[in-house]
């Protein structure tokens, strides 16, 4: 009876080596016809496209010599490190959906941490995962690594896949197809069923050659000198031997390294090796909780509407973001940039969460069309950082379809019209806030902020106006009485408010005043100055 | 050869003669509009189809002392229109209002805060642009609008009862009564005043309805509004109010104290 294809004993590790990332960061890798040369600072090339690796260039030549190759007819680019960084990053938070244990390869003795800016030490691109507790769900490894290969190939980058029982096994057995033809690599695998055993596995590994493994440069020519040429070469002495004789002849990040790609199959039968106790615990991958992508376009835009488009894209790969996580966001923030580095920044607010891309595309366009560009736009980024989770929508039944959904996007795209027009702090809410003072009670909130209602039941049994003045305006006290535009005749209170004694004490006497043309009036006495002030209006 | 565009010259008239918003000018021909409960009884008895009529421009315009801004509040506004804001369910849009609405206030009178936004804009230009904007659109259940400092004209009125009737809510539109002297395309004008226990309401105008203006509506002022009794009337059976009869002698005076020198 065979077993479960779907369960295997140990690690299984997928490398995904990106072999043209220089050129796929671009956003040029689909296009193989074209003699496309990206080179580095120091004019080495570091990818090419299908058609120039055709005629002979390699990756590593000098670009006159390249150029050279292809009669001059190169196109040449220029790496962008940072372009490369973003889309590993953007590859890793996307294979997440494959396996909790994603990481980017970095070879032995690699620190990736910038404590030395000037020493330019560069990581081979490449992605790793661990896929021995996802097998289940994807219905085995084979069909997972064919998912996962084509979500790469549609994300436009070129790839070789490894499979191994270990991280660094994997990633020299992404190297094996190209040694397919030696016949050192009489052994090498084929494409990936989903019934290789950690042992078949370990044996791929044996006719790789020592030169592939990295971080180790004088050890390995050390060993190459002794006549060590493959890796089974060395797998066969440290069984005839021990691993301590090597440790103490090439150090003990080397040892540490074999013992991680071999496992427990470098121990002979006398001395057999536990690595099991001391293996690298995995990391579980943490997803990136912020969205940030940019797009280069391919002319200067000085014109709003071009960039209609372009935002959409953006914002159609925004939603599909939050639909992953079950996230949705309410503000986004557009970075404009011109071909000096001069950059602009607009903020975007809905009044509610939004997970679909239409709404914050028209309030977009909207705020962009408010106010002109200035300067000629050549790349346009997309960002946000604050997400909320989607909350399940409930409202109540709406038969007329005045305050459906629909119908709160219209009036959010209004207000966005309104606010684009008028300015942010001319559109508000009003919320009441805890405080003796009534000017402190009233509070501006945006409209999208929930606003506070629980009024105390002393606030709700007093006398209060239906309009506030901001600023109370002072009323004359002539022999007569009381005078506002006419004469006040006192109708009810006082109501005595006091407080602030850990500041500037006050206190005031409220009353409720009639003019001569009967209008209700709010007015109080400042106690402290004896002056008398209206502040509010019945109506 | 070309057919004549109006061959039959009675279609496009009966075409016309279709449009609710057409004024045929004899009685209650106008097809009436759907309503909302103004929540009086008097005042729903006096306005066509029994409510304030939705989707069309309703002008109220109250007797001020002064042309300013704070002129155009104080009439009673809220006594008239809470009852039938309250019934809201979609925003209810202040625009332009001439004071700050008091949290403290509305909240005592029952209206969802929540429901509540206010737009500022002061400039004629802006209030127009906001006025047709809000009230096209179907989420602002209830538009309140205070005219701007400098008055509107006829073509400008006429933009927003277009906007007013391009979705079904309550589209109300504030001016000083002066503005009853000028022509308007509104569909119901109310002239508004205050008095001592109660608004008057006078309609001004009333699209569908032809003939001699019906007699003014008073609605009661709420009973915290009138003065409290004097002391030692309090513990009379029925007490007369005394503003009624003796003016306003019975209430406190607020004078300058004299200071005497020391």
């Amino acid at each position: 009876m065979s077993s479960c294809p779907s369960q295997v004993s140990g690690q299984r590790w997928l490398a995904l080596r990106l072999t043209q990332l220089p050129l796929d960061a671009l956003g040029l890798g689909q296009q193989p016809e074209r003699l496309l040369l990206v080179c580095d600072s120091r004019q080495r090339l570091v990818a090419a496209s299908a058609a120039a690796l055709a005629q002979g260039v390699q990756i590593g030549q000098n670009l006159a010599q390249a150029q050279q190759l292809l009669g001059g007819l190169g196109e040449v680019l220029a790496q962008d490190p940072v372009r490369e960084t973003e889309a590993l990053a953007q590859l890793t938070q996307g294979l997440y959906q494959f396996s909790p244990y994603v990481e980017l390869y970095s070879p032995p003795g690699f620190k990736p941490a910038g404590n030395k800016p000037d020493k330019k030490q560069t990581a081979p691109p490449g992605l790793l995962l661990e896929v021995s507790r996802c097998l289940l769900l994807f219905g085995g490894l084979g069909k997972l690594s064919q998912l996962v290969l084509a979500y790469l190939d549609g994300e436009g980058y070129q790839v070789e896949i490894g499979l191994g029982s270990s991280a660094p096994g994997a990633w020299l057995l992404s190297f094996a197809p190209a040694f397919m033809s030696s016949p050192q690599a009489m052994s090498a695998p084929q494409a990936i069923s989903g019934e290789e055993t950690s042992e078949q596995l370990q044996a791929r590994l044996l006719p790789l050659p020592l030169s592939l493994i990295e971080g180790f440069p004088r050890q390995l020519e050390q060993l190459r000198q002794s006549g060590f040429y493959s890796l089974g070469d060395l797998a066969r002495q440290v069984r005839g031997q021990s691993l301590g004789g090597l440790t103490k002849r090439f150090g003990r990040a080397l040892s540490d390294y074999l013992l991680e790609l071999f496992g427990a199959h470098l121990g002979s039968d006398s001395q057999p090796l536990l690595p099991g106790l001391f293996t690298r615990p995995l990391r579980q991958y943490q997803p990136s909780v912020s969205f940030s992508e940019s797009l280069q376009l391919e002319f200067p835009v000085s014109q709003i509407d071009q960039l209609h488009q372009p935002m959409e894209w953006l914002l159609q790969r925004l939603s599909q973001f939050l639909q992953r996580h079950q996230w949705q966001c309410q503000a986004i923030c557009w970075q404009l940039e011109d071909i000096y580095h001069q950059r602009e920044t607009r903020l975007v607010r809905a009044d509610q969460p939004q997970q679909q891309w239409q709404l914050l595309w028209q309030l977009s366009c909207i705020q962009l069309e408010a106010q002109p560009l200035a300067f000629e736009v050549d790349s346009l980024s997309l960002s946000c950082d604050q997400f909320q989770p989607l909350a399940g929508a409930s409202g109540e039944l709406d038969f007329d379809g005045r305050g459906s959904r629909q119908g709160q996007r219209e009036l959010a795209l209004t207000l966005a019209k309104l606010r684009a027009r008028l300015g942010e702090a001319a559109i508000f809410k009003l919320s009441y806030s805890d405080s003796h003072s009534p000017e402190q009670s009233n509070q501006r909130l945006a409209p999208s902020e929930p606003a506070r209602q629980n009024l105390p039941l002393c606030q709700q049994q007093a006398l209060r106006p239906q309009w506030l003045l901001e600023q109370p305006l002072a009323i004359e006290l002539r022999p007569r009485g009381l005078y506002w535009q006419g004469y006040l005749e006192l109708l009810a209170g006082p109501e005595r408010i006091e407080g602030f004694w850990w500041q500037e004490p006050w206190a005031r006497d409220y009353f409720m005043a009639r003019r001569e043309d009967q209008l209700r009036l709010w007015i109080y006495q400042d106690l402290r100055h004896n002056l008398w002030y209206l502040q509010g209006i019945f109506a | 050869m070309n057919p004549s565009p109006n061959t039959n010259p009675t279609l496009p008239l009966e075409q016309l003669l279709q449009r609710p918003d057409l004024w045929r000018g004899q009685g209650r021909r106008l097809a009436p509009p759907p309503v909302l409960d103004s929540g009086h009884a008097s005042l729903n008895g006096a306005l066509l189809g029994g409510g304030w009529p939705l989707g069309s421009l309703i002008e109220l315009c109250p007797a001020t002392r002064s042309n300013q801004a704070l002129g155009l509040c104080g009439w009673g506004e809220w006594q008239l229109l809470l009852p039938a804001l309250r019934q809201g369910r979609g925003q209810l849009v202040l625009l332009n209002p001439p004071a700050m609405p008091f949290a403290q206030g509305l909240l005592q009178q029952g209206l969802d805060l929540d429901r509540l936004l206010v737009v500022q804009a002061c400039d004629r230009a802006d209030f127009l642009a906001a006025f047709a904007e809000l009230a096209r659109t179907p989420g602002c259940d209830q538009l309140l609008a205070w005219q701007p400092p400098q008055a509107l004209n006829y073509t400008q009125l006429r933009k927003c009862q277009l906007a007013a009737t391009e979705s079904l809510g309550l589209r109300l539109l504030l001016r000083p009564a002066s503005a009853l002297a000028h022509n308007s395309p509104a569909r119901l004008r109310l002239a508004l005043s205050l008095a001592r226990q109660h608004v008057q309401v006078q309609i001004h105008k009333q699209l569908g309805v032809l003939g001699v203006a019906p007699a003014p509506i008073t609605l009661e002022l709420p009973a915290s509004w009138q003065p409290l009794l004097p002391h030692r009337l309090l513990d009379q059976q029925q007490p007369q109010l005394p503003g009624h009869t003796r003016g306003t002698s019975q209430f406190g005076r607020i004078l300058p104290l004299k200071r005497s020198r020391r």
